[in-house]
C-alpha cells in the first residue's frame, strides 16, 4: 500500500475511532495541556505502528493497546518540553477543542484518576464494552482474573464516588 | 450503586467532544513532534554522542594528517581508528538495537516489562556508558599525543616516545587516570539521573499490573 492510501485509512479509522484517545487522554491526565499532548503523542505513536497493524484484528482493540500503552510509558522531566512540543501545534487544531467537563463528569473523573495505572486500563476498556477475552488479550492478564479485577474495581470506585459526594 | 448509570454518564460525556476531521488528523502529523517516550530519548542521547565521537574522529584523523609525516602518520592513524574506532562501533551496535517507538506488538503488560529491561539494559547497567571507558581514555591519550607533537615540533612519533622521560609518562598516567575517573561516573550519573525516575515509575506501574496477577493466585 503506497504511503498516500496508508494515510487515507489511517485518518478514516481515526476520525471514526478518535473518542477513544479522548477517553485515555482525560483518564491518565489532569490538566488540559497534558490532555492535548498526550492526545498528539497517542497519534503519532499510532502511525508510527500503523504500517505494522494486522487488518485481519479488530481495529480499536489494537487501538487501544497502543494508546493506554503511550499512555503510561510517557516520559516526563521534571523541566517538561511540553512548551516546545505545543508550539508547533497550530492553534486551529486546538481551538474549540472541548475538553470541559460537567460537574457530575468531573467527580466521576476524579474518582478514576484515583486508580493505578492497571486499574485504570481495566475499567476504561469495561466502560466500553469489551469482552473479558478483549481485556486479557490488551492487558496482559488472564481472562479469569478480569472479572475479579473488574469486581474490585468498582468497589473501589464507589468508595471514592461516595467520599467525592457523587449522587447516584 | 448502578454501574451502568456511571457507564453510561461517562461514556455519553464524550458525545460533546468536538471531533477532529480527516484534514485536521492529516495536519497533526505532519508536525515534527518529538516524541516522548523514554526509549526514544535514550536514543537521541546515544545519537548525540555518537555524533560527537565521529565528529571528533574525523578532527582528529585530520590533524594526524596535517600535522604529522609519513609513515608516523599511518602508524598514529592506526592507533586512532583502533582505540577510537572499535568503542565508536559497539556503541552504533548498541543503538541500533534501541527501539524508538512503544511495542506495539503485545499486551501493556509484556510491553511495560520489555520497556523497563531496556531502559535497565542500556542506562541502569550502562551498556550506554561502557564504550567511554574505552572511548574517554582513548580520545585523551591521542589528545595528549597530538600536544606532545605539536609541543616538540616533532613528527616522529617513535622518536617522541623514545624521547620521553619517566616524569612525563607518569604525568600522562596521572591525566589519563583522572580525567577518565571524573568523566567516566559523572557521564554515568547524568545519564541515570536523567531516566531514573521515569525508570522507577515504569517499574511501580509493571508491579501493579503483576499484583493483578498474583493477587488472582491467592485468591485461588
Amino acid at each position: 500500500m503506497n504511503n498516500k492510501n496508508l494515510i487515507k485509512e489511517f485518518t478514516e479509522l481515526i476520525e471514526k475511532n478518535q473518542g477513544i484517545i479522548y477517553k485515555i487522554s482525560r483518564m491518565y491526565c489532569n490538566g488540559k495541556t497534558c490532555r492535548e499532548d498526550l492526545f498528539q503523542e497517542t497519534l503519532l505513536q499510532l502511525w508510527r505502528a500503523f504500517p505494522s497493524y494486522d487488518r485481519n484484528r479488530k481495529f480499536t482493540t489494537w487501538m487501544y493497546r497502543i494508546a493506554i500503552n503511550t499512555a503510561i510509558s510517557q516520559f516526563r522531566e521534571e523541566k517538561s518540553n511540553i512548551v516546545e512540543f505545543r508550539s508547533e501545534v497550530p492553534e486551529r487544531i486546538y481551538e474549540n477543542r472541548n475538553f470541559e467537563e460537567n460537574e457530575h463528569v468531573k467527580v466521576l473523573n476524579q474518582a478514576i484518576r484515583r486508580l493505578n495505572k492497571a486499574e485504570k486500563a481495566i475499567i476504561i476498556l469495561y466502560m466500553d464494552d469489551h469482552t473479558y477475552e478483549d481485556i486479557s488479550e490488551i492487558v496482559g492478564i488472564s481472562t479469569s482474573h478480569v472479572g475479579v479485577k473488574i469486581n474490585r474495581i468498582k468497589k473501589k470506585l464507589q468508595k471514592h464516588l461516595e467520599e467525592l459526594g457523587y449522587e447516584f | 450503586m448502578n454501574f451502568e448509570d456511571i457507564k453510561h454518564n461517562w461514556n455519553s460525556s464524550f458525545e460533546k467532544e468536538d471531533r477532529l476531521d480527516r484534514e485536521q488528523i492529516k495536519e497533526m502529523l505532519k508536525i515534527k513532534s518529538k516524541s516522548n517516550t523514554a526509549l526514544k530519548k535514550i536514543k537521541n542521547s546515544f545519537k548525540f554522542e555518537l555524533i560527537l565521537g565521529g565528529l571528533l574522529y574525523l578532527l582528529i584523523v585530520i590533524g594526524i594528517f596535517f600535522l604529522i609525516e609519513l609513515p608516523s602518520a599511518l602508524i598514529f592513524f592506526l592507533i586512532v581508528t583502533v582505540l577510537m574506532g572499535i568503542p565508536m562501533l559497539l556503541y552504533y551496535r548498541n543503538f541500533r538495537k534501541i527501539k524508538s517507538t512503544i511495542y506495539t506488538d503485545r499486551s501493556i503488560r509484556q510491553s511495560l516489562a520489555q520497556t523497563v529491561k531496556d531502559i535497565e539494559k542500556f542506562v541502569m547497567i550502562g551498556k550506554g556508558i561502557s564504550f567511554k571507558l574505552f572511548l574517554i581514555p582513548a580520545a585523551t591519550f591521542i589528545g595528549m599525543l597530538m600536544g606532545l607533537i605539536i609541543g616538540t615540533g616533532n613528527t616522529d612519533l617513535i622518536e617522541i616516545f623514545l624521547e620521553l622521560e619517566t616524569r612525563s609518562i607518569v604525568k600522562m598516567i596521572v591525566i589519563l587516570v583522572l580525567f577518565t575517573g571524573i568523566l567516566v561516573p559523572f557521564s554515568r550519573y547524568w545519564f541515570k539521573k536523567k531516566f531514573k525516575h521515569h525508570y522507577d515509575n515504569l517499574r511501580l506501574y509493571l508491579k501493579e499490573f503483576e499484583e493483578s496477577e498474583f493477587n488472582k493466585h491467592q485468591n485461588e
